[in-house]
């Protein structure tokens, strides 16, 4: 548990009085405070009038002016803005509040005059100080009049979605009739369930994968353990070489997850997720234990999910000395996936945890053109030259939580390695970090980032980015034309997301509540709009609801939770959504590729569409090779059901079995509830019967064979590889049956339901 | 290094979806297209260049060492006086393998600045004192591509693509650097050969096999195919929020023709180099080998092409020069392929980096790096591209001169390579403005 420095108050305090879309400029009959600075002081006047100065780099800060604005490029800028301006509210010279008399030349202003009394910038100022005597409020952004517009899914079709995300499966029918019976408050308790699940952390693991890319290591056996120096860690070398394939590929696992499983270990266990940094030990499975040379204990050596707390001793000048653990800050996998060199300097380490950590992008903040000819005017341009400090003033002292650790060897630990004089001290923010902390300066480092308010704020982004495959909105730019209604659908998303920071940090920084709060938002169950959006209410909601394609990986495990396999390669049975097409489809390798594609392209669209052909061929016949009460797919029909008479008349009984078994089909691949007499069951239906006529007659005149396909007869599990019995196989297709389900299949794989979220 | 190369060509035999497009218009769906200028019901043809392959050497490569030769001892520690091809002087930089950090059998695969200028000064434009005016890796990266430094323009390849054949699934293809697209041209990343044939002809069980049948028959598959569009045209027609209107258009337009994947033309097997320490410039030169197979089957008008490890803070006499090497000889590969397959014609390629490293070094030992510097350099060859040409300078301490009296800028790069490309008065580039002037570097 973290105190709540300085700066929390500023979010909570401000997301008490935050509304986001109920702004006046909609016509809506709600404009809180907030949104009245926003839209009529922040936007209009502060950041066009005074930030250029009044910014921590400003000219105005250099002077040591009091008055100070965040831009926009800090998280959580508006909130901490407004609630600076309410303290300041009340200062005044001779009677008039300064924050008029400055920009008015009425006391001495280095800015100098930048409007007149009774000018509309005077005005909206004037207004914004007499209203924050009594602040209006309004509901928070989940209420707030745009996400209104939203039909959200209900809380059993949200349950589907979630579960398939999280966990991989299908909600069972307990789960659904909980959620059916309890709504919203037994679903809540429902994802908590889930979220208990080996499943999810799988998925706990990839989601931070994308923000930390350690899986590089898995990229082949061995390159994980060869980042470790052999010194510290002797068994990287001989011992490791030692050891069988399969074992050195759970090793090699192993060693490259540790800073992934360790967030999997602290949300396991309820720790508050501050521990992801500021953990004194690490997490060892069994066989990462073994490579650092520990003995841990473990209840069962081959479980690669047992994880056991330990710590890491390296032996320095004769003398064992104790790692400085501090979470993943000195996970050799994180160590070596953010490296350093004696002259970067922990530099890229310490933009990479104001990035990962405070939602800080330090490149946003300094982005402006740089003189070349101004660098070699100073002998230390990274402390003098004011180009240069702008970053470095920020980022040098984190770089010093790293001052221990080796400019060559990442993870190698130099207990008497010297801090560099010619740089800022190390620290964070205006704390100096004490000399006698050098030796524990990770640990020192982590407590104050896991205190900054900004924390929380990431975590929840990185969820909602996850969750949801969108990034955060920025502030949008002061000269975009659409730039009211995008700064409403700005506002209600950062008063959202902010609302779900404070409850994080409400539940003592409880992971899955931010995950349950991205999850009940309309951003991840929005699916359609109440009533058609007029141009400025497409804007405002224009990242809202679903529409996100399935990543690969979320992609392959929907694929076996919806139809009872894996698509897998038939030689190593190998996810081929992880491997062969893993790119192909828009996924990352963690390494050279580490953003994820967006939207659809041809050559993915050609990716489902051989998915939806394979998975039809593999599961089709082999489901029918089952009892009726064991098939996944099939349990109305048989292979004789079918829908007319040779002669072409309709077989009544059979067509509604047929029409039974669509109805549960679309349901179970696409989580669609339709009535028997649905026009999408009438397509679907339709689809089944003229490929059925089709291939019956063509069969019956032999103009197609009756044998099916080698790769889609049913005689193999496809998840197994292990071959049925001769007499068991479904190996021909006389009534044409196998291939019109296949048919359907195909038709339903290669759906927009099936493959977005 | 294996380099089969002779070609299996598939034929499509009617694996065809390129009816998806007609099927939603008579079936009355008015397609909103996401990218601003695509023409919905457009039927594809063939693109037949310009092409534009755009190579970043990714981290910052220092010039001096490559196109910018510089005899300050400060700033080159390697070679002595500059050597010349034709008009353009170069680094004469000595190469050996052994010296480099790799192995004997790595040597056939670097290429040393003499071998590479002697060959292509005469088809090289050079631009040197280019000013990004950033040391950071990504607004360079940026600005080197979009001739922008803040964030919002789409690179070169992609609004090339954009304006150029929209319509083509595989209009732009990226293997790194700069790509963004701002939403105007889909994006595309390769994998492997066998993958590709496999989504190239998704109906056929195995593409590889000339025996193979296919899953269903095709009248089968036309007839789930209209399915499938009539259904995703009655979801469109019932969805109001944009999120989901948009990745549905996008659905609809990627499977709009993707029969056009059927006329990829892949070589037969992809090149492979020994040892892990040329995986990068392998993967280099088979990204290139597939880009050449799109530009040759008429799916793609730009390419990125990436190779990393430039960014040498340490070691750099040893790191940067090794990476020189292999960029040279991947370059030197893509041009050679591009002729042999009767594309070098249409063929433009630039290449060029976040920006450059310097002045000097960051330490006096052997081991010592190059940091940070604005000031790099580009070069150009092939289609519409002027030969054995030098543009720009920079002085003895790798400030940039003026050229025309203005010091050039990623912009001015970008203006002229609007221009060459056709491109400069587009709406679509219009949308997307450059600041300076045009200097007409290519004219």
């Amino acid at each position: 548990m973290h105190t709540i420095p300085l700066a929390r108050p500023l979010l909570v305090a401000a997301l008490a009085l935050a509304t986001s879309a109920c702004s006046g400029l909609r016509g809506d009959d709600c404009e809180s405070t907030r949104d009245s600075f926003t839209n009529k002081v922040w936007g209009p006047v502060m950041s066009k009038s005074c930030i250029s100065c009044h910014r921590p780099d400003g000219i105005a800060a250099e002077q040591n002016a009091e008055f100070i604005l965040l831009p926009s490029s800090y998280p959580g800028f508006l909130d901490a803005n407004f609630e600076y301006i309410r303290g300041i509210a009340g200062n005044q010279y001779n009677g008039v509040p300064l924050l008029l008399a400055k920009p008015t030349g009425m006391v001495d202003h280095g800015g100098g005059k930048l409007f007149d009394e009774g000018s509309d910038q005077y005005e909206a100022i004037k207004k914004l100080l007499d209203e924050l005597e009594d602040p209006v409020e309004c509901p928070l952004g989940s209420d707030s009049a745009d996400f209104a517009k939203v039909d959200e899914l209900d809380a059993e079709a949200t349950l589907r979605k979630a579960s398939l995300h999280l966990v991989g499966r299908l909600p069972t029918d307990a789960e659904y009739d909980r959620v059916k019976e309890g709504g919203d408050d037994e679903l809540a308790i429902v994802l908590r369930e889930l979220m208990e699940e080996d499943a999810f952390y799988d998925r706990l693991v990839d989601l931070f994968n994308d923000r930390f890319l350690t899986d590089r290591y898995l990229s082949y056996t061995g390159f994980a353990v060869n980042l470790l120096n052999q010194e510290d860690f002797p068994n990287a070398g001989a011992w490791y070489e030692a050891q069988s394939e399969e074992r050195r590929r759970s090793i090699n696992l192993a060693v490259a997850r540790e800073p992934l499983d360790l967030i999997a270990y602290v949300v396991r266990n309820d720790r508050p997720f501050t521990e992801i940094l500021t953990a004194p030990y690490m997490v060892f499975s069994p066989f990462s234990a073994e490579l650092y040379g520990l003995s841990l204990g473990f209840s069962d050596p081959d479980d690669p999910r047992e994880l056991v707390e330990g710590t890491l001793k390296v032996d320095h000048e004769g003398a064992q000395v104790s790692y400085p653990h501090a979470g993943v800050l000195t996970s050799p996998m994180f160590l070596n996936r953010f490296p350093t060199t004696p002259t970067n300097r922990n530099r890229h380490r310490a933009r990479k945890l104001l990035d990962l950590f405070l939602a800080t992008d330090i490149l946003r903040i300094a982005e402006r053109p740089i003189d070349p000819t101004e660098a070699t005017k100073y002998n230390n341009p990274t402390r003098d030259n004011p180009d240069c400090i702008v970053c470095h003033k920020m980022m040098d002292p984190i770089a010093g939580a790293f001052q221990k650790f080796g400019e060559y060897d990442q993870e190698e630990l130099i207990p008497d390695q010297e801090w560099h004089q010619d740089m800022y001290a190390p620290g964070f923010a205006d704390e100096v970090m004490p000399t006698d902390a050098y030796g524990s300066a990770p640990q020192w480092m982590a407590t104050r980032l896991t205190q900054d308010p900004r924390f929380a704020l990431a975590t929840v982004y990185t969820v909602f980015t996850g969750l949801t495959g969108l990034e955060p909105l920025t502030y949008p730019a002061d000269d975009d034309p659409d730039f009211s209604d995008k700064l409403a659908a700005w506002s209600a998303q950062d008063a959202l997301l902010g609302e779900i920071a404070a409850d994080f940090v409400a539940a003592d920084d409880d992971l899955k509540t931010a995950i349950s709060g991205i999850i009940l938002s309309p951003y991840f169950r929005g699916h359609n709009a109440k009533e058609a959006l007029s141009e400025g209410e497409a804007l405002r909601l224009a990242g809202v609801g679903g529409g996100r394609i399935s990543t690969p990986e979320l992609l392959a495990r929907k694929i076996e939770a919806t139809t009872g396999a894996r698509w897998v390669r038939s030689w190593d049975l190998a996810e081929y959504l992880l491997t062969d097409y893993q790119i192909l489809y828009g996924g990352i390798d963690s390494d050279t590729i580490t953003q994820r594609l967006g939207s659809m392209s041809g050559l993915m669209a050609g990716v489902s569409a051989r998915l939806a052909n394979e998975v039809a061929c593999q599961t089709t016949a082999w489901d029918f090779t089952k009892a009726a009460d064991a098939r996944t797919l099939f349990p109305y029909v048989e292979l004789g059901t079918m829908p007319e008479t040779a002669a072409g008349e309709e077989v009544p009984g059979a067509v509604e079995d047929i029409r039974a078994n669509i109805q549960y089909l679309h349901e179970r691949i696409l989580g669609e509830r339709l009535e028997l007499d649905s026009p999408e069951v009438d397509r679907t239906y339709a689809l089944f019967r003229d490929l059925w006529r089709g291939g019956f007659d063509d069969v019956a005149n032999e103009a197609e064979d009756d044998w099916l396909p080698w790769q889609c007869q049913g005689r193999v599990d496809p998840n197994t590889g292990v071959e049925l019995a001769e007499a068991d196989r479904i190996q021909t297709d006389e009534n044409y049956t196998v291939r019109a389900w296949m048919g359907v299949m195909v038709h339903l794989l290669s759906d927009y339901r099936f493959l977005y979220e | 290094m294996t380099r089969k190369h002779s070609r299996t060509s598939i034929s499509s035999t009617g694996n065809s979806r390129r009816g998806f497009l007609k099927l939603a218009a008579l079936s009355g769906l008015a397609v909103a297209a996401p990218f601003a200028i695509r023409r919905a019901a457009a039927e594809l043809t063939a693109y037949d260049g310009p092409y534009f392959v755009l190579i970043h050497a990714s981290g910052g490569w220092d010039p001096v060492y490559l196109c910018d030769p510089k005899t300050n001892p400060e700033l080159n520690r390697l070679y002595g006086a500059p050597a010349s091809a034709g008009s353009i002087k170069y680094a004469p930089v000595p190469i050996s393998a052994a010296a480099l950090g790799l192995g004997a059998d790595a040597d056939p695969y670097l290429m040393s600045n003499q071998a590479f200028f002697e060959k292509y000064a005469a088809k090289l434009t050079v631009i040197n004192g280019i000013d990004t005016s950033t040391n950071n890796h990504d607004s360079g990266t940026r600005t080197t591509w979009s001739g922008q430094i803040q964030e919002g323009h789409p690179s070169f390849g992609a609004l090339a693509a954009a304006i150029r054949s929209p319509d083509n699934p595989l209009a732009y293809i990226s293997s790194g650097g700069y790509d963004a697209t701002q939403g105007i041209v889909p994006l595309t990343r390769m994998g492997d050969l066998d993958t590709l044939q496999k989504v190239a002809f998704p109906d056929i069980i195995s593409p590889d096999d000339p025996e193979s049948g296919r899953y269903l028959p095709k009248s089968r598959m036309d007839r789930i195919r209209e399915a499938n569009a009539e259904r995703l045209g009655a979801q469109l027609e019932g969805q109001r929020l944009p999120r989901a209107k948009t990745a549905m258009n996008e659905l609809f337009l990627a499977r709009a023709d993707d029969n056009a994947l059927a006329g990829l033309s892949f070589p037969d097997d992809l090149v492979t180099l020994p040892g892990y320490e040329l995986s990068d410039l392998q993967s280099m030169m088979q990204q290139s080998q597939l880009a050449l197979s799109a530009f040759q089957a008429g799916l793609a008008v730009s390419v990125n092409l990436n190779l990393g490890g430039f960014d040498t803070h340490g070691n750099h006499d040893r790191d940067q020069i090794r990476q020189l090497a292999k960029l040279l000889y991947g370059v030197d590969f893509l041009m050679s392929e591009a002729e042999k397959l009767g594309l070098g014609g249409q063929l433009t390629v630039i290449v060029s980096s976040d920006f450059a490293r310097g002045p000097g070094y960051n330490g006096g030992d052997e081991y010592a790096g190059k940091d940070h510097w604005p000031i790099t350099s580009a070069m150009m060859m092939g289609a519409g591209i002027p030969g054995d040409r030098l543009i720009g300078s920079t002085d003895d301490q790798q400030y940039a001169q003026p050229h025309k009296g203005a010091t050039l800028t990623p912009a001015h790069v970008h203006r002229s390579l609007r221009a060459l490309a056709g491109i400069s008065d587009h709406e679509l580039a219009l949308r997307f403005p450059l600041a300076g002037e045009d200097l007409g570097l290519f004219s």
